[in-house]
Order: structure tokens, then sequence, then C-alpha cells
């Protein structure tokens, strides 16, 4: 399996088949006499501008800690919790429940609801 | 590398050639000018016409005759800085025979008065080939 | 019975795609200052687009994935970013433009002048998004749309010279007026091949769920769909040509084009003028708010779809709303809404290299379209319409500076 063909920049789904983004960065665990192995996905805004150019990566940290979430650490989805890896990578978790869909969540809540057919 | 930066300059230097080498000449643009003139009397023409024959809504017949006046004087202002000469008189003179009439068809469009039209569009064909036919002259080369 | 009736919805959903205030607005000019000189143009732009649309379609149902996911995909965010901002920017472009286009065609038939109708007609595009379904948007519009058949009954009423219309097909230069000529050459393509239109239609195979059954109906939709639009838009030229050319009229605003039907068809040519540019203009502004959306949805992998709540799709939601009133105030403060049509039609051809390329790479990637790959005539074309869209993005600025 191709990390970067098959994995990064793919579409993530949890449980239930909810988009909860795409994989925005991989980190690999270095071991001593062995090939590297994927060890999280990694999801999240900082972690994707910060593949374009570190000073995007330090404004759009800024943003969040001013706006944001305030979670300082992006999401990161272990190896183990891949069910597949398909047309999507599917992960055996709530999508609900983590950090990568907490603008999704805060929208839905104070924006969309307070308009008229949106609630 | 260095090759391909040359080819893409090379490039870019192309459309500005292009913009240098193709700026229009007095005739030209005295040309583009009477065309322009040509089109916006014609246009006038056209639409007082189609309200004339119940074709088009009165207000929408009074807001082109406006722009088309307005875009007359536009072409008046630019002779008089461009152009010069008995050429400039004369192209002038229509100008503001197009203008009068002009007004006197977005009055008669005004006071919905279908029999005062019929005067002053006549007349405005009369300059509009008039115009036409100094277009037509100024391509002789 | 299901397919048929699929096809048929299908191939008039392109119609209201394709046929847009762009198209209207060059084929008018280019009829009224050139006659039929530049038919060659909008049929080159057709034959693109019917090959660049068939591969979005087939992409969609050979991959699941959208045009904008497959290229994140396979070529990662550093390259994307770059289409992804400047498409962007041009659908905020024409977007305004189409929202003029509908508050133009509401002034020629009550008076009131278009600014008015900014804030009113966005309001309408953002309720219809954000209350309706992906299908009632489809063949709601596609239906209407129908209208712009009158450009091509006029066609017929006029009687065109079928040799002087034969002539038109090749392309040759004026006498004079070249860099204008090239300039609205340029325009009508950058209207046709517009990069929106592949996206969105991608984005709706999904959405519509199609899977490789649909790859045969994809290729009909594609080709009679676009070919439909294309014969109206040469219905508009030719009208333009036959109507507004022989008196001099050039096409310099849309009042002066508004005229083109009223000899034909007298006061309802005018109203049926207003309404075929209003009701395709509405489809359009409609395509492009959501077509944001989607790119901007799929690049991040946010929770995408029309026909979702809103609730369940709230980044994509706002974002088509943010878009669509952020737009219209561009027509409130009064641009010209031709002008800004021709501009950002100008602009339109510096995208399509960078979104066009792609398909190069993903349409001959078994992991993606599996055994549906390019054939060679396909991929002929597809070299050539990549050619094609960097002479294009190269002269365009230029043209517009001197020819515009």
């Amino acid at each position: 399996m191709d990390l970067i063909r098959d994995v990064l920049d793919n579409q993530l789904v949890d449980r239930n088949q909810h988009k909860i983004g795409k994989a925005d960065g991989i980190i690999l665990e270095l071991r001593d006499n062995q090939p590297p192995r994927l060890a999280y996905i990694e999801v999240g805004m900082p972690t994707l501008m910060g593949r374009l150019h570190p000073r995007l990566q330090r404004w759009i940290i800024a943003l969040e800690q001013k706006w944001g979430a305030k979670h300082s650490e992006p999401l990161r989805i272990p190896w183990s919790k891949v069910l597949d890896v398909g047309i999507d990578v599917d992960v055996d978790l709530e999508g609900e429940a983590t950090t990568a869909l907490t603008w999704e969540k805060w929208l839905r809540e104070n924006v969309i609801s307070k308009i008229p057919g949106g609630g | 590398m260095k090759r391909l930066r040359i080819i893409i300059f090379g490039f870019l230097w192309l459309p500005t050639l292009l913009t240098a080498c193709s700026r229009p000449s007095s005739a030209d643009e005295v040309k583009k000018e009477l065309q322009t003139i040509n089109s916006w009397a014609t246009t006038a023409h056209m639409v007082g016409e189609a309200w004339r024959k119940g074709n088009v809504p009165t207000p929408y017949a009074k807001t082109t005759l406006q722009k088309a006046q307005k875009e007359l004087h536009k072409e008046a202002d630019t002779l008089e800085k461009k152009a010069s000469g008995k050429e400039q008189e004369i192209l002038l003179k229509h100008l503001q025979n197009l203008d009068q009439l002009i007004s006197q068809i977005s009055k008669a469009v005004e006071q919905k008065d279908y029999n005062a039209i019929a005067q002053p569009l006549q007349e405005l064909a009369t300059e509009e080939q008039a115009v036409s036919a100094l277009a037509k002259a100024s391509e002789q080369p | 019975m299901n397919k048929i009736l699929m096809i048929a919805l299908g191939i008039l959903t392109s119609i209201g795609g394709f046929l847009d205030v762009g198209a209207i607005a060059t084929a008018a000019e280019a009829g009224s200052e050139f006659g039929y000189q530049l038919i060659w143009a909008i049929l080159l732009g057709t034959i693109c687009v019917i090959f660049l649309v068939e591969m979005s379609g087939r992409l969609a149902a050979a991959s699941k994935h959208t045009l904008a996911d497959a290229i994140r995909e396979r070529f990662g965010i550093s390259f994307y970013i770059i289409p992804l901002i400047a498409e962007v920017f041009v659908d905020f472009l024409v977007l305004a433009a189409e929202i003029g286009g509908v508050c133009i065609a509401l002034q020629l038939v009550t008076g009131i002048s278009f600014q008015w109708w900014a804030l009113p007609v966005a309001f309408a595009i953002w309720i219809l998004l954000w209350k309706g379904t992906l299908g009632l948007i489809e063949n709601g519009i596609s239906t209407l749309g129908l209208i712009t058949l009158v450009f091509v009954f006029a066609t017929f009423k006029l009687h065109p010279s079928l040799t002087q219309l034969g002539a038109g097909i090749l392309p040759t230069l004026p006498r004079e007026d070249v860099t204008h000529y090239l300039f609205i050459a340029v325009s009508i393509l950058g209207a046709l091949i517009s990069p929106y239109l592949f996206y969105f239609y991608s984005s709706g195979a999904v959405e519509d769920k199609w899977d490789e059954e649909y790859i045969g109906v994809n290729r009909m939709i594609a080709g009679v769909g676009m070919g439909f639009g294309s014969i109206v838009s040469l219905g508009v030229l030719i009208v333009a040509a036959l109507v507004l050319h022989p008196k001099g009229i050039q096409v310099d605003s849309y009042e002066q084009a508004a005229l083109m039907l009223t000899e034909t068809f007298g006061y309802w040519g005018f109203i049926l003028f207003a309404a075929s540019l209003g009701i395709a203009c509405f489809g359009a502004a409609l395509e492009v708010s959501l077509d944001t959306a989607y790119i901007v949805a799929q690049t991040f992998g946010w929770n995408w779809g029309e026909s979702l709540h809103p609730k369940e799709a709230a980044r994509f939601s706002l974002v088509y709303t943010v878009f669509v009133f952020l737009a219209s105030l561009l027509m409130l403060v009064g641009i010209d809404p031709l002008q800004l049509t021709l501009f950002s039609m100008a602009i339109t051809t510096l995208t399509l290299p960078p979104v066009i390329l792609p398909f190069l790479v993903l349409m001959n990637d078994k992991s993606y379209v599996g055994e549906y790959r390019n054939g060679w005539i396909t991929n002929s074309v597809l070299i050539f319409t990549i050619a094609l869209a960097f002479i294009l993005a190269i002269v365009a600025i230029p043209l517009e500076i001197i020819g515009g």
C-alpha cells in the first residue's frame, strides 16, 4: 500500500459513514533497523497549512487559538483504528466525539439552527 | 532550469509586444468613433420604433434612450479632444442633431405621445444615414 | 423506465448550466459585431466542453470521487491549493455576473434599476439552496430553461442563408478590428469552457450516486446536453447577426441585446429575451454557488451535499450562504454587469490549464477509472484542449487590455 497515494489526502469516514475530514498528514514512527511504520493519521487545518508553508501554519494556529476550538493538539488517529483503505479511509471512530467536527458542531448549534429552516 | 526560465519569460514578452505593436492609428480611432456613434444612434432609432409599435415597455425605452444620449455625449467629448478640423466640425454637428432628436423622442415616450414620435424618428433615420455614409467614406484608403 | 427518466432529466440538467450570462453576452456581441464569423468559436468550445464534461462524469461514476476530491488525493494539497484559490476567485466574479444577469432581466421588464434587485435575487438563490434538493434545482431550472429555445425559433423564422452560415464554421480573421475579434473569440471560449461546469457535474454525479452503469448514459448526457446548449448559443449569435449587425448596432450593453427578438416576435420577443436571460442566469448562479461550496468542502473533507439538510452539512451550507451575499454586493454597488461578465470570462481562461491538466493523469489512471480509461481519440482531444487552454491563458489579459 502506497501511503502517499492511498492514505494521504484521502477522505476519512467514521463508523457511521460520515465524512470527518481528510488525512492531512501522516506521522511515521521510525524504528531501529526496521522500515518506518505509519503511527498516526493527522487531521486538521494547521497540519494541512503546514504542508504548504510554516508561516501559514503559525497563522492558522493563532487564529484557532483566538476564535477556534481551543484545542492545541491536532486530531491524531492511530493506525490501529483504520478499518479499511479503499475509496475512502474508514476509521473506527465516532466522528462527533472527535475534534475533527468541532467547527461543524459549533456552526450547527450557534448559526445554522438560528436561521429559519436550518433548525 | 535557466533555459526554461528564459522560455517562460520569452512567452510573457509576447503579449507585451502584441500590445505595443497594435496601437491603432488615428484614422482607425475616428473610424471606431463613427461606428460607436452609428451604433447608438441606430439603437435609439430601433428603440423608438419598437416603442411606437408597442414592442417594448416605456421604462425600458426611457432608460435606453437616456443611455444612448449619454454614450453619444461621451463620443462628443472624445472627438473634441482627439480629432480636429473640418471632419471634427461636421461630426460634432451631427452629434448635436442626434442629441436633439433623441431628446425629442425621449419626451414623446415620456408623454406617451405616439404621434409626436414619428417626425423625430424619421429625421433620426436621415442623420444615421449621414453618419453611416461618413463611416463608409473613412474606409477609403 | 427509471433509467430513461434519468437520461431525460440529466440532459435537461446540462442545459441549465451550459447557457449562462457569459454564453449569451459573448454570443450577442459576436453576432452583432462580426456577423457569422465567430460561429467556429462556439463550435470549438462546445466540442471541448463535451469531452471534458464526459470525463468528469466518467471519473465520478468509475471512481466515486468528485473532480475536486480526486485532484487533491492524487496530486496533494500543494498542487491543488492553487487551482482551488483561483477557482474560488473566478467563481466569485462569475457568480456576481450571473446575479447581474438576473437583475438586468428584471430591470428590462420592470424598469427598476438592477442594483435594487441584487439583494432580493441573492435571497432567492439562497433560499432555494437552503431548502431545496439537488433534484428540485436541476429539474426546475432545466425545465424553465427550455424557454431559451426562443432563440432557435427566431433563427428559423429569420431564414439565414445556409451558405453564409457555413462560412462561419471555419475560422477566419476579419479585415479590421482583429484584436477585438480575437478578444471576443477568447471570451466565447472562456464562457463555454467553464471549470465550474466540470466540478459541478462530477459533484452532482456523486451526489446522485452514479456507478459504472451510468457510463454509457453519461456520454449521451454530455453530448446531447452540451450540444443543446450550444445550439441555443448559436441561435443567439445568428439572431444578433441577422437583426443587429445589418443595422450597425454593436452590443455594448444588455439594453441593446434585448432588442434582438422584438422584430420577430414583437412585445413577446422582448419579454422572452428577458425571461431567457433571467432564467439562464438564475440557474447558473445556483450552480456556481453550489460549485464553490462543493469544491471547498470536498477539498477539506467536510460533509457536503445539496440535498442534505443544512444541519447535516453546516460548513458546506455556510460557504454558499456567505458567497451568494458577498457576490451580490458587486451588483448592489452598481458595477456594470456586462463589463463584469466579459472580464470574468477572460479571467476564467487563466484558471483553465491547472484545472484541465489533471484530467490527463486521472483519466488514464487505472486506480481511478479502472477499465474506463481514455481512448486515444479522447486523449488527443484532451491534449489539444490543454494546449488551447494554455494559449488562451497567455493571450487573455493582453487582449482584454487592447481589444476589450
